[in-house]
């Protein structure tokens, strides 16, 4: 998720940036729900950027603060400010009961929507999950890493054609998007990540060579993914390529070792 | 020896034959907590609580055990010790079974007396006297306990040549080159001085006692069963010394590719798990990356506690379900067609998303409710006193998972459906599979840490078939056919079951298999013997235990 999010956090940050609203304006989320970005409260600006900055528990203060405010005027996007820094921290079950109450509170602030649906994916509710990004795309643009979170969703719930349809049209409109053929390293990885689930949906029905192609484009598209490599591995492997799955797993194995000493998790 | 052998066999048959063939009815998936009035009362002793090192988190195995030879499974449980005298806790205990799931403490005068830390059981009869004896792997030496046959138990760990000084997690035996008598493999885990532990660290930014990352790990050991119970390491000359020195907490001894030598899966901590490859000679070779087992779908190693067995794509050949860490899934990998290889199949199977909160420990495919098909039971429990979902998306306490399969999928049962004890949190770890109180159905009992052992009756009914092998040719030890598959047919349909050492989590389970049914009709039994030996059995009548007798 890491260009869409970057890009989603960042376009916040942005509107969160932009000059104040006056208090008489109304909120821009509210006034045009269906197809403009959101808009999020200047006073939760702060906040804001402390989770950009991983000061997790210094921007739930900050959101809190502004909720003890008299009168603040968006308390659904304090309460989603809340539940995105535990998203952050992958801390889902705390993040779930945020990003319900800020859709209470605030049904059209879509952002909302998006992240309440990864949280759900998390925790495997996988209904709810669904439901989540299909009220985010029916609010908002149709965004490719939603799309990609139905077709999870669908991979989860083996509706192999809904998954298959869903990676298909991510990697189109992340490329409509502009991520290709010459991409951003983040919007790259996004790609790529389409395409390794794309090989998922392919590896399900046994279609090795579908597979692989997908694979030899994700591993293009991220070198450094040790995750497609590993499945190219394992393909190459059935396909009868034992060298090429070696070199495969070799390059997996190589990205993995990078990424743990990187202290990812 | 062969007389003794002999005269027990016949008190069994004898006892065999009077087992009423039971009542069809219909079939039902639900447990009762019998714990209260089962005899048994041990809470289990794994350190301090909370727990304050990795040590302290990672034991609790259990036996069923039918140490009497009357046909019923008696439990044993090795229990653990404390930081501060590793060698010297409350001891094992041993209950004696009625038949109907109500237990006598009979330690005293068992000649039991292991005070160790006990972890992994594994129960075989490594002298071939025709009783079962118990392996326990424990931090310290391990110990093996031999049954005289008489309600006693000799130490026998240093004459037979084991009694591993270093931390081991698990052990399951099998015949392994196939010569009748049962070889032993034992996975061990990391180099650990409770007075050094190592340093702390940091999950989801809170403070948590270290390891396993960062330990120096433990080759396993393979010892070859060399007659008359003794052992010898072949580590070396097998080829398993050979390997990374890993994290191992379970093991699985079974045929796994089918080409009737006994192979050995070990599921590792946080780092690849093996597949040991039987090349046959006692020599093996490490095949886990090959085969699709040592790492997930994704190619990440996981945490890999417990393992389960079972059929779950219905193609004759062993799927591996493995048990995993919180904020991770579970993960079932099925074999792939024509091929010597598993896939991740655990999204397909419905298993992925929804054990991601859960910590999970023993597992096991069992056809609990009798309707043909294997089911799956999960029990859970944290290791981090401090987990909680404010702090780790987790619970300390975790409520076990049970999952019915309905068609290609596996659903999650609730406890409306299946009974209370599936809605109590706990801290569970260990856990053995068998037919406890003789109705012909699978009954659990479960091990929790710092906790006391619970006994969770099957209220199945329905048509059902628990086969028994018997291998009573002389010299031979492998007398229960460990390691041999069972297909059962029955109409158009076949089902396959292993008889098997090792899995679950540091637990061994009833030496048996067990078959629900759809119909009362008699089925066909085909015997895959351990080392490959086929044998048919085209007319046996069902609702009952049968024991098949190689020939």
């Amino acid at each position: 998720m890491m260009g869409v999010l970057a890009g989603l956090l960042a376009g916040l940050l942005a509107a969160a940036a932009a000059p104040a609203q006056s208090p008489a304006d109304p909120p821009a989320a509210a006034a045009a729900p269906a197809r403009k970005p959101p808009v999020l409260d200047a006073g939760l600006t702060a906040a804001f950027r402390l989770i950009r900055t991983g000061r997790y528990p210094e921007a739930r203060r900050a959101a809190e603060a502004y909720l003890a405010q008299d009168g603040a005027r968006h308390p659904g996007q304090a309460q989603f400010i809340l539940g995105l820094s535990y998203h952050r921290q992958r801390l889902y079950e705390s993040a779930r009961g945020h990003f319900v109450r800020a859709l209470e509170l605030e049904p059209d602030y879509v952002t909302a929507h998006f992240f309440h649906g990864f949280t759900l994916l998390n925790l495997g509710r996988l209904d709810e999950a669904r439901a989540a990004f299909e009220s985010y795309l029916a609010r908002g643009p149709e965004d490719a890493e939603a799309v990609f979170g139905l077709g999870l969703v669908a991979l989860e719930q083996d509706r192999v054609d809904d998954a298959e349809r869903a990676f298909q049209r991510a990697i189109s409109l992340a490329r409509a998007a502009g991520m290709g053929p010459v991409v951003s390293p983040d919007a790259s990885e996004d790609l790529a990540r389409y395409h390794a689930r794309l090989a998922d949906v392919h590896l399900r029905r046994g279609d090795l060579a579908k597979a692989r192609a997908d694979l030899e484009r994700s591993v293009e598209l991220w070198p450094d993914h040790f995750e497609p490599w590993h499945k190219l591995a394992l393909v190459l492997r059935r396909l009868g390529d034992a060298a090429g799955a070696d070199r495969a797993q070799a390059r997996s194995d190589e990205a993995f070792r990078r990424r743990t000493a990187r202290g990812q998790p | 020896m062969r007389a003794r052998w002999a005269a027990a066999a016949i008190a069994v048959a004898a006892l065999r034959a009077a087992l009423p063939a039971w009542p069809a009815a219909v079939p039902r998936l639900h447990f009762t907590d019998v714990t209260a009035r089962s005899g048994v009362d041990l809470v289990l002793t794994s350190g301090r609580s909370p727990s304050t090192q990795i040590l302290e988190v990672k034991g609790g195995g259990l036996a069923l055990i039918d140490y009497d030879a009357d046909g019923d499974l008696d439990l044993f449980l090795p229990n653990g010790a404390y930081l501060d005298a590793p060698v010297k806790g409350p001891g094992a205990r041993l209950y004696e079974n009625d038949g109907r799931m109500r237990f006598t403490d009979v330690t005293a005068g068992s000649g039991i007396d292991f005070q160790g830390w006990g972890m992994g059981v594994a129960v075989g009869d490594v002298d071939g006297d025709g009783f079962d004896d118990l392996y326990v792997a424990a931090y310290g030496p391990d110990a093996l306990l031999l049954n005289d046959g008489k309600k006693r138990f000799t130490d026998g760990t240093a004459r037979a040549g084991l009694g591993d000084p270093r931390w081991s997690t698990a052990a399951a035996f099998g015949d392994m080159d196939a010569d009748g008598d049962l070889d032993l493999y034992v996975a061990n885990y990391v180099e650990f001085d409770p007075a050094h532990p190592p340093p702390g660290r940091t999950f989801f930014g809170v403070p948590v006692f270290g390891g396993p990352s960062g330990m120096k790990g433990v080759p396993d050991v393979l010892y070859e069963n060399v007659g008359g119970g003794r052992f010898r390491d072949v580590s070396d000359a097998s080829g398993i010394a050979a390997a990374t020195p890993s994290y191992g907490l379970g093991v699985v001894v079974l045929d796994f590719d089918g080409d009737g030598k006994q192979d050995v899966f070990v599921g590792n901590d946080s780092m690849p798990s093996f597949l040991w490859v039987n090349r046959g000679g006692l020599r093996f070779a490490e095949q886990g990356l090959v085969a699709g087992l040592a790492l997930n779908g994704d190619g990440e190693p996981q945490a890999t506690m417990g393992i389960a067995v079972g059929d779950a794509n219905g193609d004759g050949r062993p799927d591996v379900f493995t048990t995993n860490f919180a904020n991770d899934t579970n993960t079932l990998r099925v074999s792939v067609p024509g091929q010597a290889a598993w896939e991740d199949r655990t999204r397909q199977y419905n298993l992925a998303a929804v054990s991601r909160p859960f910590l999970g420990w023993a597992a096991m495919f069992h056809d609990f409710d009798h309707d043909a098909d294997e089911d799956l039971v999960v029990f859970n429990g944290h290791v981090y006193p401090a987990a909680a979902p404010e702090t780790m998306d987790s619970t300390f306490r975790q409520t076990p998972l049970l999952f019915e399969r309905d068609g290609p999928r596996f659903e999650r049962v609730d406890a409306a459906r299946a009974g209370p004890w599936l809605a109590e949190a706990h801290v569970d770890r260990s856990a053995a599979f068998g037919d406890l109180d003789g109705d012909g159905d699978v009954d659990m009992v479960v091990g929790e840490l710092n906790g006391p052992v619970r006994l969770l009756r099957n209220d199945a009914a329905g048509h059902h078939l628990i086969v028994e092998l018997t291998d009573r040719r002389p010299g031979v030890g492998n007398r229960h056919g460990l390691g041999s598959r069972i297909v059962l047919r029955q109409g158009g349909a076949a089902q396959t079951r292993w008889v098997f050492s090792g899995g679950s989590f540091q637990a061994a389970s009833a030496p048996y298999a067990h078959f629900g049914l759809t119909t009362g009709d008699p089925v066909q039994l085909e015997v895959t013997w351990s080392d490959g030996v086929r044998q048919t059995l085209p007319d046996v009548r069902v609702d009952r235990r049968t024991v098949v007798e190689r020939r």
